[in-house]
């Protein structure tokens, strides 16, 4: 199996749930559960971008965060997420299943004002900076959706909603 | 999947090394708070993090995990979940640095009693244990921030720590 085959499975499972908590996204961007946490709207378009964000790992060397080539998507409804989202997924999974064995091991750069935020493996930028990046905000998402007292979909368990499987 | 590819060593290390940093600020005497009434009390979603590394440890001994043999959630002190968490933490890496690519490959099975509730290769299962950590362990960064606890760096900066 290549790293791509194995990272496939993983990617779609994901993605459906991801895809699942966005959808329930209330129309509350602006809900802060605390003064210091970001807003619901902030936290769900940065969700739904981080496909796009993926691609980007597999698709140049580095990118430059103070370059301003990566904008922050704004939120505007749930169903525009959920586009938004699905159009990122989509490119991502492209790229993913097309990706050479070889260049999981170049290196890959995250810069600020150039300097560096990550460096190392573009296989360690992907899992780091989408996947398991991913996995922590849409949590975070789920308390945000509970809160506003939205149901919660089942992710790797059942939810106070919904029963597994 | 190559162990390389499942959970590499690296990537283990530095997501414990984060997690550890949240577990170390749980108010223990907060233990029974919860966010909403259908959620999980805080003191039960920390143990329920501090385990989590002795799935992916079990997972790599043992050909299954019977749920009707867990034990209860109950509150623990941070401290004693810290030191629950740091042996699972070390019996998951010395399981990780041994592992060899058929035992990944292998079929692994979650049970019930005598029933089979949900069955994979190893290597996915292993995956799969990590990313449900990371689920909870976002979960865990939100409760904290509601009782006022400063937030450390997981992916990026936080209204606390910044880059």
């Amino acid at each position: 199996m290549t790293i791509s085959e194995t990272l496939l499975p993983e990617f779609d499972q994901e993605t459906i749930s991801t895809r699942k908590t966005l959808e329930r996204v209330p129309a509350k961007p602006d809900f802060v559960p605390h003064a210091k946490s970001a807003p619901l709207g902030r936290l769900a378009a940065h969700v739904a971008q981080l496909p796009e964000f993926g691609f980007i790992v597999l698709d140049t060397p580095q990118l430059d965060f103070s370059q301003g080539s990566f904008r922050p998507l704004r939120f505007e409804s749930a169903g525009q997420l959920v586009k938004a989202f699905d159009e990122g997924a989509a490119r991502l999974r492209k790229a993913l299943a097309a990706m050479p064995e070889d260049a999981w091991e170049a290196n890959w750069k995250l810069l600020f004002q150039g300097k560096p935020i990550f460096d190392g493996s573009r296989f360690m930028a992907y899992r780091q900076m989408f996947l398991n990046h991913i996995v922590h905000h849409r949590a975070q998402l789920g308390v945000y959706l509970r809160l506003n007292d939205v149901k919660v979909p089942a992710t790797y368990g059942p939810s106070a909603d919904e029963p597994w499987g | 999947m190559a162990a390389t590819t499942a959970i590499p060593l690296k990537e283990f290390d530095q997501e414990m090394a984060s997690t550890r940093r949240l577990l170390e600020r749980v108010p223990d005497e907060k233990g029974t708070w919860k966010p909403h009434q259908k959620s999980f009390a805080l003191g039960h979603l920390a143990q329920l993090v501090a385990w989590m590394p002795g799935w992916i440890a079990t997972t790599l001994r043992e050909p299954h995990i019977d749920l009707a043999q867990s034990t209860g959630y109950s509150f623990e002190a941070t401290e004693v979940l810290l030191r629950l968490f740091d042996t699972n933490v070390q019996q998951a890496r010395a399981a990780l640095e041994q592992v060899t690519g058929n035992a990944l490959e292998a079929t692994w099975s979650l049970k019930r009693g005598g029933q089979v509730l949900f069955s994979a290769p190893r290597g996915e299962v292993i995956r799969q244990h990590l990313n449900h950590l990371i689920h909870h362990r976002g979960q865990l960064t939100v409760y904290l921030r509601l009782v006022d606890v400063p937030l450390p760096q997981v992916y990026g900066p936080t209204a606390d720590e910044r880059w």
